[in-house]
């Protein structure tokens, strides 16, 4: 297990100091970075699910596909990395509120439906990538290249700039939440929606701009995660699983939880791969995370069972 | 009474629904049906989309010369390709079909960790069943299973060619570990392993056990913090798919590590490397796989490769060097019979496929001669540069 | 008059004549391709009713494939390691997925609604994780070598076992519902404070439907890897509970008889008639799904209550040469 890591007999005492250190800033830097990625993937689906009930099965594959339209315009068609991010970031808003106006509007309520409308988006998002580009392409081109040396530790830019970019995002997200007009209308409409609606709040409106934001959101962590890792046209599934993971922890109808959820996960799955070999560690993760919910069910920032 | 008939008519209508779709089983005369099971989605699309099609350009192309003369009649190649979905009981429903409703005699696939769940049923029903890739388990081939064949590089062989490849590359790695995906490969691949290692002169960290990661990880940064804390010179990573190949090579050189790393990298164009892990990470690196302008291919690859779209990123002929082999023994054999083509192709010491001559083995690793290998052409990266067209690294014949 | 007892007879007609189609098809044609993707389509059909069954006390259970992977590890193992036979294996693993359905019930029986759908659907991830990882249920490959059911390669033992068992399946199931623990099912579903008003042990209840759904869902999986010879966890994991609610929604989920007709159109027709379109395929079913989820909001067995309500009595009508009105006073 752990034992090689900390009794490593061929390495003198001081060395292993630095090593361990070395281990720990590598790890937490992981933590960190996908923590980021899973709390922008989440953040989106975490604002429909809470506001309405909109179970969006598709987030995952949203943000796959975000991630093939990024390289498409960065390595194909050659644009400048920042520039692709920005068309993409808006080609994807649009999607959000073309989602929101014939996909989710409908079935507000019904979630059967939003099921049902959720697997046949999946399946059409997978299998067009897959069979128009998926056999072709792997990673998009760092935003930040190089590596950054102090002494005898070493991290790449482009996780410090990915880190970067989801805490000021986040930020900027928890700003728009909790002092913006049309965030605290977001907040009115998820405590009770007739009472927003009662009060002249336009929920179509902010369902609109929240659907638009949470695919935004989806499309720059799709992108970021197919510069740091790779793409492939089925990796929304795997996302998915860990943003309901990430949902369910937090507590539904909480945009707080997932944050500290998302870097309770974050350091989970860089930290257990490291420990045990293999799946085990996919499947030590998961019990750690069912015997959490065993004790709260209902996640640790949602408010109480209804 | 009226309401009985609308009732008899819709059970009616029902069953010749089921019905109509069941007899369709005209096969011309001329033609050779030979099933194809390739993972066309899932996570193994990236490698079988472009599989099967360059399978396809190979069987065409041996239509073209005049396609497969046995007892004096000439077989066109059919292909029936099904989806084998990147997971066994995706395999199992196409060699299902392929069985029972295409009625192939030949299959073709599925890749390595499927196999263990469509062999069974192609054995049970004699069916001559050959993959491009296994993971040498005995639950895909072995004594048990006198229909299995393999037709190109096992896990084994590869593992056998990036112990040469490090050997003649980079003399002076002493300390090595082995990486795997957690697909049920190790426990029959690392016992064959570890004394080639050993005779070798390298000593294998980790107590001598692989590292695993889970077949679907896409953050490897946690394998690569391992992998550093090992500090291995060199690492081997026999079967793998590109984005475990670039994530761990792009996290070692994130980190600051500069050991040597020898993977497998079909389907893959050299250039992508560097575009994948940038100039700087792309150093003390080889990987297997083929480029489009090597000279040293066979005139038959040659002209396959003419044949392929310019547009075509890489090309990938496992597949289709299976069909070649399996063509050229019915030719061999003179048969269309299955029990003729299984002995005929144990008894053969070579074989030729689209990459040469192949050489016939596998005694001591599947209990019969059920195994071909070919050399392996491998490209090496040092600074940021490309070492292309290096002499091909022969395996030996599967022990 | 004579209407209303023929209309009445018209459904157990049509019943058993589909069973006796479904029962002499292997004597008229014997393709085991065929006979494959029914036996599938019957392992599915249970797995889809008894998803049902448990909604109708409104818990929305996503971790059913889970439960039927239960069932089915729990038969392979035995028979592998302990050779134990068919007959206690398929008991037994019905037995371990119900009772773990109870297990995993009480604690999330606190929770409703989504709370309850999120809860389930993480204790479905983790099975097919754990499943992954151990040792004893051989990993990613899964397990092989599971004692088959029956000896010889032919399908048409396999066949009718699974057409009796989804039959006896379907039977318990639609007893148990319109039974009066059903009923009481529904009143929770309905007003969960009103049903315990009036003396429902509601979470009782709960546990209860949860256990037999499992059960079912267990026992046809348990039967489903005698029949396979390999259990493998792709066959259980998310996306298979998915398809199996899938199945359930297309054919709606306010009628008994919506899985029996959905999980045909979704599962048979797609793989049995359009497997030649290879890697499109996964196009049909979403196009099935997105025509149903926006022109038929009650799903195809609720369209098909609506035609009968509004065009076939018309028809019946003209037919008979009465007026609509007439007709209609049914």
């Amino acid at each position: 297990m752990a034992g090689y890591i900390l009794c490593h007999s061929s390495r003198s005492f001081e060395y292993d100091l630095v090593f361990l250190m070395e281990i720990f800033i590598q790890t937490l830097t992981n933590a960190l970075v996908l923590a980021a990625v899973y709390i922008l993937v989440s953040l989106g689906f975490a604002f429909l699910f809470n506001m309405l009930g909109i179970f969006n099965v598709a987030h995952g594959s949203i943000y796959m596909a975000a991630g093939y339209l990024g390289y498409l315009f960065i390595q194909a068609l050659g644009i400048n990395q920042w520039i692709g991010l920005i068309i993409v970031v808006v080609l994807f808003a649009g999607l959000g509120l073309f989602l929101e106006k014939f996909c989710f509007r409908p079935f507000i309520g019904d979630f059967n439906r939003q099921i049902m409308i959720g697997v046949a988006i999946i399946a059409i998002l997978e299998t067009s990538v897959n069979i128009l580009i998926g056999s072709q392409m792997y990673i998009i081109p760092t935003f930040v290249e190089g590596i950054l040396k102090a002494g005898a530790y070493s991290i790449a830019w482009d996780r410090i700039a990915a880190f970067g970019l989801g805490g000021v995002l986040l930020i900027l997200v928890i700003l728009f939440v909790n002092r913006s007009r049309w965030g605290q209308q977001m907040q009115a409409i998820t405590q009770n929606m007739e009472g927003a609606a009662l009060q002249g709040i336009n929920i179509h409106q902010i369902s609109a701009i929240v659907s638009a934001l949470g695919c935004a959101l989806a499309a720059i962590a799709g992108i970021l995660m197919g510069s740091l890792y790779t793409l492939d046209p089925f990796m929304g599934d795997g996302t998915l699983i860990k943003i309901l993971i990430l949902i369910i922890l937090a507590g539904v109808g909480s945009f707080k939880g997932v944050i500290y959820m998302g870097l309770l996960l974050g350091a989970l799955y860089a930290t257990l791969p490291l420990l045990i070999q293999g799946a085990a560690s996919d499947a030590v993760a998961v019990a750690i995370i069912l015997v959490i919910l065993l004790i709260r069910p209902q996640g640790f920032f949602g408010h109480e069972v209804s | 009474m009226k309401k009985y008939l609308l009732v008899a008519l819709v059970l009616i209508l029902i069953s010749t629904m089921i019905f109509s779709g069941c007899s369709k089983e005209t096969a011309a005369p001329q033609t050779l049906k030979i099933g194809v099971l390739a993972d066309l989605s899932g996570f193994l699309s990236v490698f079988y989309l472009e599989a099967t099609h360059d399978m396809q350009l190979t069987a065409d192309y041996i239509n073209e010369k005049g396609g497969v003369t046995i007892d004096g009649k000439k077989y066109n190649i059919e292909l029936v390709i099904r989806d084998s979905k990147s997971s066994p009981d995706g395999a199992l429903a196409g060699a299902n079909q392929l069985i029972f409703q295409d009625q192939v005699k030949y299959v073709i696939g599925p890749i390595a960790f499927e196999g263990a769940a469509t062999t069974p049923l192609f054995e049970q029903n004699k069916v001559l069943h050959i993959f491009n890739s296994t993971t040498t388990s005995r639950l895909e081939m072995g004594p048990d299973w006198p229909y299995a064949f393999t037709a190109d590089d096992s896990a084994l062989d590869f593992s056998t060619v990036e112990f040469k490849i490090g050997q003649k590359e980079f003399p002076n790695a002493k300390t090595c570990v082995m990486i795997l995906p957690d697909d049920g490969t190790e426990p029959y691949l690392m016992p064959s392993v570890i004394p080639i290692l050993q005779s070798m002169g390298y000593t294998i960290l980790n107590d001598g056990k692989a590292i695993l990661y889970p077949n679907d990880m896409q953050d490897f940064s946690p394998i690569v913090s391992k992998l550093n804390s090992l500090n291995p010179d060199i690492m081997f990573q026999p079967e793998a798919a590109p984005p475990a190949v670039y994530g761990i090579l792009k996290g070692m050189r994130a980190v600051g590590n500069d050991a040597v790393y020898i993977a497998t990298l079909f389907p893959g164009d050299p250039n992508n490397v560097i575009a994948a892990v940038g100039a700087e990470a792309a150093t003390n690196f080889a990987c297997l796989n083929y480029t489009k302008d090597d000279p040293g291919y066979p005139q038959i690859l040659k002209d396959l490769i003419t044949k392929l779209s310019p547009n075509a990123p890489f090309f990938t002929f496992t597949l289709g060097n299976c069909l070649m082999v399996l063509t050229n023994v019915m030719k061999a054999a003179n048969s269309l019979d299955v029990d003729k083509i299984k002995t005929k192709w144990e008894s053969m010491d070579t074989i030729e496929g689209v990459y040469g001559k192949g050489t016939v083995g596998g005694e001591k690793t599947f209990g019969a001669r059920h195994s071909v290998t070919w050399p392996e052409p491998y490209n090496k990266f040092m600074n940021g540069q490309i070492f292309k067209n290096l002499p091909w690294i022969n395996p030996g014949p599967t022990p | 008059m004579k209407r209303d007892r023929m209309s009445k007879w018209a459904k157990p007609m049509a019943l058993v004549g589909l069973i006796i189609i479904l029962a002499i098809l292997p004597l008229l044609f014997s393709s085991p391709y065929l006979l494959h993707i029914l036996i599938l389509t019957f392992v599915y059909i249970v797995g889809a009713i008894s998803f049902r069954t448990i909604t109708i006390s409104g818990q929305f259970p996503l971790a059913h494939a889970a439960f039927m992977g239960i069932g089915a590890y729990t038969a392979a193992t035995l028979s592998r390691y302990l050779n134990w036979p068919p007959w206690i294996t398929i008991p037994a693993g019905a037995l371990t997925a119900g009772i773990i359905g109870i297990v995993f019930g009480y604690p999330f029986a606190r929770l409703r609604t989504l709370y309850y759908a999120m809860g389930s659907l993480f204790f479905g991830v983790a099975i097919t994780y754990f499943v992954q990882s151990l040792k004893i249920t051989g990993g990613y490959v899964g397990l092989t070598k599971v004692q088959p059911l029956f000896a010889g390669a032919s399908r048409v033992p396999y066949y009718y076992f699974f057409l009796v068992l989804a039959l006896v399946c379907a039977l318990a199931l639609y007893r148990f519902e319109f039974s009066r623990i059903g009923n009481n099912l529904k009143s929770i579903a309905q007003s969960h404070l009103l049903a315990s008003s009036v003396g429902i042990n509601e979470a009782r209840y709960r546990v209860l439907v949860v256990a037999i759904g499992c059960f079912f869902v267990g026992l046809v999986g348990a039967a489903f890897a005698h029949y396979t010879p390999i259990v493998t966890p792709s066959t259980f994991n998310l996306s298979a509970t998915l398809w199996l609610a899938m199945y359930v929604m297309i054919g709606g989920m306010n009628s008994f008889a919506g899985p029996i007709i959905g999980t045909p159109i979704l599962y048979f027709i797609p793989q049995y008639y359009f497997s030649n379109l290879r890697a499109y395929s996964p196009f049909i079913p979403a196009v099935i799904l997105i025509i149903i989820a926006y022109l038929m909001p009650k799903g195809l067995a609720g369209l098909i209550f609506m035609l009968k309500s509004s065009y076939l009595d018309k028809l019946w009508g003209r037919i008979k040469g009465k007026r609509v009105a007439d007709a209609a006073g049914n």
